[in-house]
């Protein structure tokens, strides 16, 4: 898995993808990442928890019945518990020695999330992921998750990451998640547009320089002004 | 002139004859008691030792009490036993002595005794006094009479429950017996184990596992209610249902499942054993150390890890499977 770091500030990220995305466009990419928009559910601080199913993005606060049959997820306790269909890989942090207990992986911005993840094709139920721990959730700090679902009855595996804020003791929020349209191709966790080829990096990271300068620019205009 | 001579004899204390011009006394032979003797001109009858009975023409006499009359006049009877209990199904001797005006008193055999029962759980008692006593689900009076010589006296015996499954139509179901009486009456026709009296859904022996009324349909169904964290150092406020509990913690929650449990299990031979399940057709018994909360003296409630996720799948039932060993 690739990294690529970024300055973990959403409305940054946020601003930043809309502007990759239109880069994305320029060097001719097909494909799509598919956003949810701001959704900011809400994870209650109970055994439920929410039910999101990723492919009709329906929710519900009792189990649904087609929960295991379709990509689903089920942050409860805050968040800090969360159950998964196997139609909904998430990243695990690395191979479980017990089948159905993988450590969903809290990922840096701007990971690349591709068949290099670990993933068991299992049913998964995910209980240590919040903590203070590399790959940990930290309460209250939103984080990502990475996921593959493989909606229908096809194995073709479409890459997403969700943001989720977990909460030891009271709601988390999931607030938003995306879905790259084409199968099989990757995804950058909080990020909205396709991975670059090798040789676009270059044009990327000139891209992400400009964001940033411009919000560098933005906050002293700011400044100036008070 | 015999009364002479049987002044004569003791006074000389011989036994041999003598002989006079007046009177001849023939050779005889007293016993060791020196007073039983006779000739062709007398008799000489009497008792050697205390304690028995004995008469003739001129005496009667009944023991201890050397030449007593022998219609006195009975004034009380008095019945004792060696303890004034019997357990349950089992036997007590009861013992009769009269008393006589004349202060004298006997020890009667128990055949001199007419008995009969008055009252509570004696199943019998015999022409000799040897009390029998029914089942019983609690410790119960009893009374009996006895009438020897015009006189009457009545015993209380307490009935000792002895044997804790033996009463009536609970006997030998594996539930005590006193815990029936006390919820469903006596000889309920639904208070076996498998029985569900008041209808709400829980058998007999599941409402006294887990403490609740089995004669009170609200009870059986009711949560437990347990006021304290699952540190422990709480209160079981009240019997009831299992359920789940969780607390906060830094970065997760404490899940338990809570139940009650009779405190004496063990000796009763109950097991519970806590099952989880994500489909309620396939169940995993609970896993971890079943700590005790709190206890009420008769009951405690416990708490048992509740798992957050069996094989990948969340966990959405339990149960407490309750087995009594045979």
């Amino acid at each position: 898995m690739t990294y690529i770091t970024l300055r973990s500030n959403p409305s940054i990220a946020g601003f930043a993808a809309v502007i990759i995305l239109n880069f994305a466009a320029l060097l001719g990419s097909q494909a799509a990442v598919i956003h949810s928009g701001v959704k900011d559910l809400s994870v209650p601080s109970s055994p439920a928890g929410i039910f999101i199913n990723l492919e009709t993005e329906t929710t519900s606060s009792s189990f649904p019945s087609d929960f295991y049959s379709t990509p689903s997820i089920n942050p409860f306790f805050g968040g800090t518990q969360i159950g998964t269909s196997a139609e909904l890989q998430p990243v695990l942090t690395e191979l479980p020695s017990t089948p159905g207990e993988g450590q969903i992986a809290n990922l840096p911005l701007g990971t690349v999330i591709d068949a290099s993840g670990v993933f068991t094709g299992l049913e998964n139920g995910s209980s240590t992921h919040t903590g203070l721990g590399l790959g940990q959730f930290q309460p209250g700090v939103p984080g990502y998750i990475g996921f593959y679902i493989e909606p229908g009855p096809s194995s073709d595996r479409f890459y997403g990451w969700m943001r989720l804020t977990v909460e030891s003791g009271s709601p988390g929020t999931v607030h938003e998640w995306a879905i790259q349209s084409d199968p099989g191709v990757p995804v950058l966790a909080g990020l909205l547009q396709a991975v670059p080829e090798p040789s676009s990096l270059v044009l990327l990271y000139l891209s992400l320089i400009l964001v940033l300068r411009r919000a560098r620019m933005r906050k002293e205009s700011h400044s100036s002004w008070n | 002139m015999i009364k002479t001579l049987v002044g004569l004899l003791f006074s000389l204390s011989a036994s041999f004859a003598l002989g006079a011009g007046d009177y001849l006394l023939e050779s005889h032979v007293l016993d060791g008691g020196g007073g039983l003797g006779a000739s062709s001109n007398y008799s000489l009858v009497h008792s050697i030792s205390e304690g028995v009975s004995g008469n003739g023409t001129a005496y009667a006499s009944r023991g201890g009490f050397v030449g007593r009359l022998p219609f006195g006049l009975a004034t009380q009877l008095v019945l004792s036993a060696f303890e004034l209990t019997v357990n349950e199904e089992g036997t007590r001797q009861i013992d009769a002595e009269i008393f006589y005006d004349d202060g004298s008193s006997a020890v009667l055999p128990g055949t001199s005794v007419t008995w009969s029962i008055v009252e509570g759980p004696l199943a019998s008692i015999s022409a000799n006094g040897l009390v029998t006593a029914d089942a019983v689900y609690a410790d119960t009076t009893a009374v009996l009479r006895s009438e020897s010589e015009n006189v009457f006296s009545m015993l209380q015996l307490t009935v000792l429950e002895a044997i804790e499954d033996n009463f009536r139509s609970y006997a030998a179901d594996d539930l005590p017996d006193d815990w029936q009486v006390e919820y469903l009456g006596i000889d309920d026709p639904d208070g076996g184990p498998g029985d569900d009296a008041d209808s709400d859904g829980e058998s007999n022996l599941i409402e006294f596992a887990f403490g609740t009324n089995p004669g009170n349909s609200g009870s059986g169904v009711a949560e437990l209610d347990y006021s304290g964290t699952l540190a422990g150092s709480g209160t079981l406020v009240a019997t009831g249902q299992p359920v789940r509990r969780y607390e906060s913690l830094p970065f997760g929650v404490d899940y338990r499942l809570l139940f009650v449990r009779r405190k004496d299990y063990a000796d009763r031979g109950l097991t519970y054993t806590p099952q989880f399940s994500t489909d309620m057709s396939n169940w995993v018994n609970g896993t971890g150390t079943i700590e005790v909360l709190a206890d009420d003296g008769e009951h405690e409630v416990v708490s048992i890890r509740y798992p957050f996720f069996i094989v990948g799948r969340k966990t959405r039932f339990f149960r407490i499977g309750l087995y009594l060993d045979p």
